[in-house]
């Protein structure tokens, strides 16, 4: 569905290149995360792959088309959740919908469906400009969706959302992946990315700096090792976590198998990277 | 939720990219709603009216007034009236379409189009086309309901579309030069000036020439047929608004991206 091959762009005027020969391909009923910090490159990609961005060297293709020749058909096929929601304020959220989607050809969703899904059905006919920065984002992904694109862009959808909504979001997005459309999220939301992607990939300076599964990553980025977490002698204390034992052996440990005999017994951790961890590794920089 | 079948198959693919005459009422509606809201603007789609009935009566009193006074007979200039009325539509309409776009860019809807099957290109041709349309029909209009002058329809119907063409022009001068609507005001007064284009038709030559690239002058010569022939003034008039809305086009795209 996405395929990125040797990516290459740098913005007029510019000394360094923006993104620095970038390879992906997201399959269809894929959710494919692209993480990292501000300016690494995520967003440039983004646009190129809208067909926003010309100028480019290497391939970004939708479909089989390359995105520097996207036009209507091209763009019906894509479906586009900013960070920043853009709407007409003076229509109201169902308004905006209908005006949008008529755009597009093809089959479409109900939008009163989707409106409910999002808990938007009772504001649906209040004017946007009296939306909460939530509500808005949630607008946002129906207006992404209610086409049926074969490609989402989505820009960190759950940002501002409260737990209960993004996780729909995110079980809304899992639901068209799995009807075969092909997921690219960008987002800073690790928690998101662990919870909704297949796999993700680590920008960092315009180069990919890693791209696996979440599970994959966390697994080669941590130890390979647990600790056995057991209630604080005290209480209200914090719990006591036993040495690392490493997984080769662990079923033969007897050290370990002691550990697990000793009263209290809370669980047992495995000591793989969190995403968090693995960023802050691979950018040397905290998430904001 | 059901399964659902991405859009891109087949059956999308094999249905037209756009069904323009769908979008256009979609987006005609969409931008009546919005004027409507718009305290500012709810009222523009009626000024060209309202003028030409003021003028309607205005006129033969102050013609009146002035032939007793002056000596100068103004009916005479009732087909130059009915010019600057035909006009005044486009004037009107492209300053809501301009005040709108304003707000898109605000808004960051304009970039938004971008992504959509219409583009942003598409987008705005069709809302520049919608207001143009306005103002071409709103134009013959208001010049019956000011009912002075000789009525000719096919010199009315070729200085409407002049005047139709400057609602674009007008939108999109908005658009490439106001930062937020409270320029915006300043830039219409600016472009104020424009609306005595239609005056040189009086002057005589080489100062009529520097109303040559005012499509408002080839609109009253059009209209007067004092100095040109009829044909000439409305090839000119469609011509130097061709000129005027590629280059602000051009001035508009560099300043959205």
């Amino acid at each position: 569905m996405i395929e990125v091959k040797g990516l290459r762009f740098t913005y007029p005027r510019a000394k360094a290149e923006a993104v620095r020969g970038v390879d992906f391909s997201v399959a269809a009923g894929e959710v494919f995360g692209f993480l990292g910090p501000s300016g690494a490159g995520k967003s440039t990609t983004q646009r190129i792959l809208l067909g926003s961005l010309g100028g480019y060297s290497g391939r970004a293709a939708v479909s089989g088309i390359e995105a520097s020749r996207a036009d209507g058909a091209y763009r019906s096929r894509v479906g586009a959740a900013f960070e920043f929601p853009c709407f007409y304020q003076k229509l109201t959220g169902r308004e905006n919908l209908e005006l949008f989607a008529s755009f597009y050809p093809g089959p479409k969703d109900d939008p009163r469906e989707l409106l409910e899904r999002l808990g938007l059905a009772e504001a649906a006919d209040r004017r946007v400009a009296e939306y909460s920065k939530g509500m808005k984002m949630r607008l946002n992904l129906i207006r992404a969706l209610i086409h049926r694109p074969r490609v989402l862009f989505l820009d960190e959808p759950t940002s501002g959302l409260d737990p209960a909504n993004a996780r729909t979001v995110r079980d809304l997005v899992r639901e068209r992946a799995a009807a075969g459309a092909a997921v690219f999220l960008t987002t800073h939301d690790m928690a998101a990315a662990d919870a909704a992607c297949d796999r993700v990939a680590f920008l960092v300076d315009g180069r990919i700096a890693a791209c696996d599964s979440p599970a994959a990553l966390k697994r080669r980025y941590g130890k390979r090792a647990v600790v056995v977490e057991r209630e604080a002698p005290e209480r209200d204390g914090p719990s006591l976590l036993s040495p690392e034992y490493p997984l080769d052996g662990l079923a033969e440990d007897e050290a370990f198998r002691a550990e697990l005999r000793k009263p209290g017994l809370l669980g047992v951790r495995t000591l793989d990277s969190s995403l968090d961890q693995i960023f802050l590794q691979l950018t040397g920089r905290e998430l904001a | 939720m059901e399964s659902r079948e991405p859009a891109g198959t087949d059956q999308a693919r094999t249905e037209p990219i756009v069904g323009v005459s769908r979008n256009l009422a979609r987006l005609a509606a969409a931008d009546i709603r919005m004027l409507a809201r718009d305290p500012l603007l709810a009222f523009i789609p009626f000024i060209p009216f309202l003028a030409a009935f003021v003028l309607r009566f205005a006129v033969p009193l102050l013609s009146g007034f002035l032939e007793r006074a002056l000596g100068f007979r103004l009916l005479d200039w009732a087909d130059l009236v009915r010019a600057v009325v035909l006009l005044f539509p486009g004037m009107f309409y492209g300053m809501a379409a301009g005040f709108l776009l304003l707000d898109d860019r605000d808004d960051g809807v304009s970039a938004y189009w971008g992504v959509t099957p219409a583009g942003r290109a598409g987008y705005l041709g069709a809302r520049l086309g919608l207001f143009s349309a306005a103002a071409f029909l709103a134009g013959v209009l208001a010049a019956r309901a000011l009912g002075l002058g000789r009525p000719d329809l096919g010199r009315e119907l070729g200085a409407a579309a002049i005047g139709a063409a400057q609602a674009a022009f007008f939108g999109l001068f908005l658009a490439a030069f106001a930062a937020d609507k409270v320029e915006g005001l300043s830039v219409l007064k600016a472009l104020g000036g424009l609306d005595l284009a239609p005056l040189a038709v009086l002057l005589a030559l080489p100062l009529r020439i520097a109303a040559w690239p005012f499509p408002q002058y080839w609109a009253a010569e059009l209209m007067l047929g004092r100095n040109s022939r009829s044909g000439i003034a409305l090839v000119a008039g469609l011509g130097t608004s061709a000129l005027w809305i590629a280059a602000l086009y051009g001035k508009y795209r560099k300043r959205i991206e």
